[in-house]
């Protein structure tokens, strides 16, 4: 190890802050291995070291004052003015190697940088021989750094390769502690042994300003410890002020830095810089048993391997951060896992902390959240938390804080030192702070000091003089009440830990405040949609309680009309409650109503077809729907007495709507109700007005038929049923065909036989009544009087086309069949409304399948 | 009375020799249609009036011819190919 320079005290008072003060910079002298000369911005001579005359040839007396081009050969002149240009950093230093300065042809290495308004130009002889490139010798060692694993590795093969290419007999590498102490972390002897390695350096072997020289002037050259070196003439400027040789590559040494380096049995010494993001951390120490002097172009390759040696601790660190990183994130999702699991915080990262300990090794953790105390391992008790985490609050920002000395810092902990004597404390909220605190047991631990680190000076033989200590054997210290330190990579894993834990925090704090939102929306919604039911349900019953009063004859009609209806409405609503209030089952509700009103008699209900989910809002109209149908069928149709069956045939049409048919069959005759009551207001108003389907009921004498559709809006979805729950024994199917007609049809046929066949088949189809024209005029005349409720054209009508009477049925909405006699269906799609086609000669079932489509789809045109 | 208002069924088998060739051709085949139609339809009415086994004989004849009649306007449309034409 070389420590820095120091010089004497200029007063009495041994103080070890004086060579933090002295100007090591501004000694006035260079080492004999090279001259220099200080330039004024015009060239001229103004100062020149007293050995200018034996390095360069020209002397002292004879430079001073002249031109700088009446000392060197121009040549030489011309290769430092082309290097002067590059120089744009005012730290930067022009390197000239192997430059003939002189008429006989003597080589030179020539340093060329700014100092003040002063230019400085060194100069020292070329000692190698040409013709080898230093850069070969070099290189090969910097491709070789990059395989080293481990840092040691790193330090220990750059030690290697620098004493190899040094020629030193010892090469150190020394990195800068925390206190600014220094530890040796490689050594390469040329004996092969291990004289300082692991031994710790005091801070006060490299003053403050040595460090900042260092920092600037990256490679510093003692080559004889015993050289006295040569003053430079005139010593200062006009204004007495020393020229600043911070970045001189020559500069002379101070006393007691030499003096230091005798005590160290080192009689040469070259100090190479690492520096690691803008600072310095540590320097390669090369000393050697003899004056040692290596030439200025193998020290600048010196100083590249040096960078090298920088970039890859960077990339070293780089490597360890990643590594450090992806362990985090795997601790990190560990506890995302954990606490998905259910487990709280707290229990999840003490369950953690074996884990933890792989990445940052520790003896006990402690979480302090929202004011609880959690702790496992070796950790302080409660008490003595709670005034760590005072001294925590008052001390510490947002960052992470650690300390491997608790008890320096927080007296109390010094009673609990061997149980805890530092801490890695990771603050993981905002105040008031909560924190995840590790903690290491003490460590007694013995330091191994280059020499006793309290008596890094003694008073010299002269009487007081600051003197460096003569002793660098080893110095052992014993030390308590620390730990083993926090290393960087362990406190970059803390600051990934706590962003990480500040993740899961904000998580579990959103989550937190999520769930409490969503079950606020959900109150306030529950709130509105009940308010809502209450209210539909008080004007339905209000309407319930007028309509039933206004048709009912006696009170106990009244009261059984309205409590059916009622009982309907709690059905659909247990229903739905039953649901969530989610879309329900068609055949559940109708199954409900025949349960309540028809039982004994449900097994005479038989229910064909795919099932629906009805839409709440859909069901409850149902309900009403359905109750008085079945009540109905109870009361007066097929379920009135032993034998009558009804069939409730489901389908969905092509538009999506949901059909069923209701059909009653075998019970007493029937006749339309003579009056027109609430229920029968229901049934046929329900359904059309309150869900925008259809609704179509009639009374024919052998029993109910009620055909009703539900709209897509109604229903979310449809699905074949399982066979009917309610009607083990098939009940009679109804005796017509899916598709009915109902009301007056129209035929517009010019051929009379085609015309009476058509209405023939209308009829059949349900038809109450058709009306045959044969004419256009004839046709509109009817229509324009009458209301059709389908109809069937020809399209040729001899000398005239229907297609007026088309349009006024369109015109109307009334579903109409064009019938014509060959391939023209293309034109007559251009030209009509659309219509269906059929074609002559029709069928009956060609008809009534054109008629089931025209009807089908002006029932979607008008959705 | 039985035609009042309507045409007799072999009223378009009427062609004007003056028409073109195609509007001739659609005349025929117009008539044609008709004529099956009104025997499909007349089949159908008797089988509705009467079940008198001659009647259902005459029925079935009529729906035969029918039939055929068709087929063979199909078979006569592809042959021709004629552009659509709603007249």
């Amino acid at each position: 190890m070389a420590p820095a320079e120091g010089r004497p005290a200029p007063t009495p008072q041994v103080d070890l802050t004086n060579c933090d003060r002295e100007p090591i910079h501004r000694l006035g002298r260079v080492q004999s291995y090279g001259a220099l000369v200080a330039v004024s911005a015009d060239l001229i001579v103004q100062h020149a070291s007293e050995n200018l005359g034996d390095i360069l040839g020209v002397s002292q007396e004879a430079a001073l004052g002249r031109p700088l081009t009446d000392l060197i050969v121009s040549d030489g002149f011309q290769r430092i003015r082309q290097a002067l240009r590059g120089l744009r950093d005012p730290d930067g230093v022009a390197r000239l190697f192997g430059v003939a300065m002189q008429a006989n042809g003597r080589a030179f290495d020539v340093s060329v940088h700014g100092s003040g308004n002063r230019l400085i130009i060194e100069f020292e002889p070329k000692a190698e021989t040409r013709g080898r490139d230093v850069l070969l010798d070099v290189y090969p060692h910097i491709a070789a750094l990059r395989h080293a694993g481990s840092l040691a590795d790193l330090a220990r093969d750059a030690a290697r390769a620098l004493r190899e290419m040094s020629g030193f007999g010892s090469v150190m590498v020394y990195q800068f502690q925390p206190d600014a102490s220094g530890k040796v972390i490689a050594e390469s002897r040329a004996d092969g042994q291990r004289k300082h390695l692991g031994q710790m350096f005091p801070a006060s072997d490299i003053p403050t300003q040595a460090r900042a020289l260092y920092m600037r002037a990256l490679l510093r050259l003692i080559a004889d410890v015993d050289d006295t070196g040569s003053p430079i003439s005139p010593p200062g400027a006009i204004d007495g002020a020393p020229i600043d040789l911070s970045l001189a590559a020559t500069r002379s040494v101070s006393p007691i830095h030499l003096e230091y380096l005798r005590n160290m049995g080192v009689r040469a010494s070259m100090s190479v810089s690492i520096m690691k993001d803008g600072a310095l951390w540590g320097l390669f120490a090369c000393h050697h048993e003899t004056p040692r002097y290596i030439d200025y172009e193998r020290r600048t390759a010196i100083e590249m391997f040096a960078h090298m040696f920088s970039y890859e601790l960077t990339r070293h660190e780089t490597a360890q951060r990643k590594v450090t990183h992806e362990a985090t994130s795997r601790l990190q999702t560990q506890l995302m896992a954990q606490m998905a699991d259910g487990l709280p915080l707290a229990q999840s990262l003490l369950s953690m902390s074996e884990d933890l300990a792989t990445v940052i090794p520790h003896d006990g953790l402690v979480l302090y959240e929202n004011g609880t105390f959690s702790a496992t391992g070796s950790a302080p008790t409660e008490e003595e938390f709670g005034r760590i985490s005072q001294f925590l609050d008052r001390s510490i920002g947002a960052d992470v804080f650690q300390t491997h000395c608790l008890g320096r810092l927080h007296a109390p902990a010094r009673e609990y030192e061997a149980r805890v004597a530092g801490i890695l404390a990771v603050p993981v909220s905002k105040r008031p702070r909560d924190y995840l605190v590790l903690t290491r047991r003490q460590v007694e631990a013995s330091v191994t000091w280059a020499g006793n680190p309290d008596k890094p000076v003694e008073l010299g033989p002269n009487g007081i003089r600051l003197t460096p200590r003569k002793s660098f054997e080893a110095w052992r210290e014993t030390v308590v009440g620390q730990c083993k330190p926090w290393s960087a990579p362990e406190i970059h894993a803390a600051e990934l830990l706590r962003t990480a834990l500040l993740e899961v925090f904000l998580k579990v704090t959103d989550a937190a405040n999520m769930e409490r939102k969503r079950a606020q929306e959900q109150q306030q919604l529950l709130i509105s949609e009940l308010n809502h039911r209450v209210r539909n349900i008080l004007n339905l019953m209000r309407g319930l309680l007028a309509q039933s009063k206004s048709h009912a004859t006696t009170l106990e009609e009244f009261t059984a009309n309205l409590d059916g209806r009622i009982q309907a409405l709690a059905r659909a609503h247990d229903q739905l409650t039953s649901e969530q209030w989610e879309p329900a089952s068609f055949k559940d509700l109708l199954r409900c109503e025949f349960a309540a009103y028809a039982a004994g008699k449900a097994e005479r209900v038989r229910i064909i077809g795919p099932d629906a989910m009805v839409s709440p809002k859909a069901y409850t109209t149902l309900a009403l729907v359905l109750h008085e149908m079945a009540t109905n069928s109870v009361k007066y149709g097929a379920l009135r007495d032993e034998n009558g069956k009804v069939v409730v045939q489901t389908s969905v049409d092509r538009s999506g709507g949901f059909l069923f048919d209701w059909v009653e069959r075998g019970g007493p005759p029937v006749s339309a109700p003579k009056r027109r009551g609430f229920g029968s207001t229901i049934i046929e108003e329900a359904i059309p007005h309150e869900l925008r389907g259809d609704a179509d009921i009639s009374y024919k004498l052998t029993g109910v038929e009620a055909r009703f559709r539900l709209p897509p809006a109604a229903i979310t979805g449809t699905f074949d049923d399982i066979p009917p729950e309610l009607a083990p024994a098939p009940a009679t199917p109804p005796d017509r065909g899916d598709f009915r007609l109902q009301g007056t049809g129209l035929v517009l046929e010019d051929t009379l036989i085609i015309a009476m066949d058509a209405a023939s088949i209308l009829e059949d189809l349900g038809a109450s009544k058709v009306e045959m024209q044969s004419s256009v005029s004839a046709a509109l005349d009817w229509v324009g009087t009458n209301h059709p409720d389908f109809a069937v054209l020809d399209v040729n009508l001899g000398d005239e086309q229907s297609l007026p009477v088309a349009e006024a049925l369109a015109v109307r909405g009334v579903p109409f069949v064009l019938a014509t006699g060959y391939g023209e269906a293309e034109e007559l799609a251009r030209i009509y409304p659309p219509c269906v086609i059929v074609q002559k000669p029709f069928s009956a079932a060609s008809l009534e399948q054109a008629l089931r489509q025209a009807t089908a789809d002006l029932g979607r045109g008008r959705n | 009375m039985l035609y009042q208002g309507h045409r007799h069924p072999l009223e378009t088998v009427a062609v004007d020799n003056n028409e073109p060739p195609d509007d001739r051709i659609r005349g025929a085949l117009h008539a044609l249609s008709n004529m099956a139609s009104v025997s499909a339809s007349s089949a159908r009415l008797l089988a509705r009036k009467s079940d008198d086994p001659l009647v259902l004989q005459i029925t079935e004849g009529l729906e035969a011819s029918a039939e055929r009649a068709k087929k063979a306007l199909l078979d006569l449309e592809e042959l021709l190919a004629l552009p659509d034409r709603s007249d």
